[in-house]
């Protein structure tokens, strides 16, 4: 199978991540349940995943680093914090369900500082319009998982510490190839998963707190057990239950992955992958690709559409040809909305750190031979 | 030999004081105890390493923390 859709998940991991999910599985207990050595080896195994993650994300201290089970809950935690009912949160137009669905159960007064597809300027003064008192927090989807837009989250950060007003940093695309910096975004949130470009296992995230929390589960936290409410420091008062143990040392493996190869070079060499598919389809009539003119503005995603073709029974094609894509809307209908695609979807492909220019010609082969 | 337990108000906490004494140098260990709220953590040192456990902690930020002492 050639896997184009690590933007859903990074299904090819390093070795090291298989070695540390397995070593975990075999020897790790429960963190800060006990005064044995499998315990112990667990809340080892938790602090090196936060002291990794806060060396590679620029968090002052590793108790800021929150783990969650994916972005999605990280991204709950992080808007329920902030939106209560009839509270204005500004977002892209370009935001996934996991920022939309919360917010509308939160019960925000959603106002969406839509641009153009790759208008990275007319993104900026959408939001510089919209960042006005009252507004209760701002989201952003970093990287448009559809398009691989790269919002121009640095600038909208600034607007936003300028304003006063809480920044929610989707960086479910970012984290691993974009820059992203809590030190000097000053965001109040940044979520992220850890099974796509941190090459962790599923069921991982990782939420970056730039200040306080408020707790979407409550229960055991491995201390103060006789206090009956969620302990009031970080992490503890955000982490509930047993800890994902294989999944957490899995992820540590794969942070150190990204910060050994550079997540620069993990860009750079996804770019010239996508420019490599990109040249291949140019003379395919039949392809329409959402290309950014100026490339540092799109990550290792790419979207397309097949001309009379339902992207669903494209993908489907592809998936009979042997090659791994996702279709449809992505979970992210606004994106599609704001970019004029959702009357079909689009076909998106997405690379990784481990994809190669042959993987590219398996794909362009098998899209001369769609009907 | 007596120890002294620095209580650590989570355990991720108490991993941050436990390196930050083992980087300076000193004898640091985190183990698990009893709290006014129940289960906690603490930092244990040796006796006649308090003062500058207490020195390097404030240096690296941490907040004024209880101390009682266990006969080891």
């Amino acid at each position: 199978m050639t896997f184009l859709d690590s933007a859903a998940t990074t299904l090819i991991k390093p070795y090291e991540v298989y070695r540390a999910v397995n070593m975990a599985v075999r020897t790790m207990a429960s963190p800060g349940r006990g005064a044995y050595r499998a315990a112990e080896a667990a809340a080892e195994a938790a602090y090196e995943c936060r002291r990794c993650a806060a060396e590679l994300f620029g968090v002052d201290s590793p108790e800021k680093v929150v783990i969650c089970f994916n972005a999605t809950h990280a991204l709950n935690i992080a808007i329920k914090t902030h939106i209560r009912p009839g509270d204005t949160a500004v977002i892209s137009g370009y935001e996934h369900n996991s920022v939309l669905r919360p917010l509308k159960a939160a019960g925000a007064r959603i106002q969406t500082a839509a641009s153009p597809l790759f208008d990275a300027g007319a993104a900026l003064e959408a939001y510089d319009r919209l960042l006005r008192p009252g507004v209760r927090a701002a989201v952003i989807n970093h990287v448009s998982n559809v398009f691989g837009f790269i919002l121009p989250v640095g600038e909208i950060a600034r607007l936003c510490r300028e304003r006063d007003i809480p920044l929610i940093i989707d960086a479910s695309q970012a984290a691993g190839t974009v820059e992203t910096d809590m030190t000097s975004l000053g965001a109040s949130f940044i979520a992220m998963p850890g099974h796509k470009g941190l090459y962790g296992p599923q069921g991982t995230g990782l939420l970056l707190c730039g200040g306080s929390a408020e707790p979407i589960i409550e229960g055991g936290s491995g201390s103060n057990s006789r206090l009956d409410e969620m302990p009031e420091w970080l992490p503890d008062r955000l982490e509930a239950g047993t800890h994902n143990m294989p999944g957490i040392a899995g992820l540590r493996a794969g942070m150190e992955f990204v910060k050994k190869t550079g997540s620069a070079n993990i860009l750079r060499h996804e770019r010239e992958l996508l420019k490599q598919t990109a040249e291949a389809l140019r003379d395919n009539e039949r392809i329409r690709m959402y290309l950014s003119d100026d490339p540092s503005l799109q990550s290792g995603v790419l979207s397309f559409s097949v001309k009379d073709m339902d992207s669903e029974r494209a993908a489907a094609f592809l998936a009979r040809e042997g090659i791994a894509v996702r279709a449809g809307l992505h979970c992210a209908p606004l994106a599609h909305v704001t970019a004029g695609t959702d009357a079909q979807g689009t076909v998106r492909i997405s690379f990784c750190a481990f994809n190669t220019k042959k993987d590219v010609e398996r794909l362009v082969r098998a899209l001369k031979k769609i009907e | 030999m007596k120890y002294y337990l620095i209580a650590a108000r989570s355990l991720t906490y108490g991993q941050r004081m436990a390196r930050a004494l083992k980087n300076a140098g000193m004898t640091a260990a985190l183990v698990r105890s009893s709290g006014e709220n129940g289960c906690s953590y603490s930092v244990r040192i040796k006796e006649g390493s308090l003062a500058g456990a207490k020195r390097i902690l404030a240096e690296a930020g941490f907040g004024a923390a209880e101390i009682r002492e266990e006969e080891g």
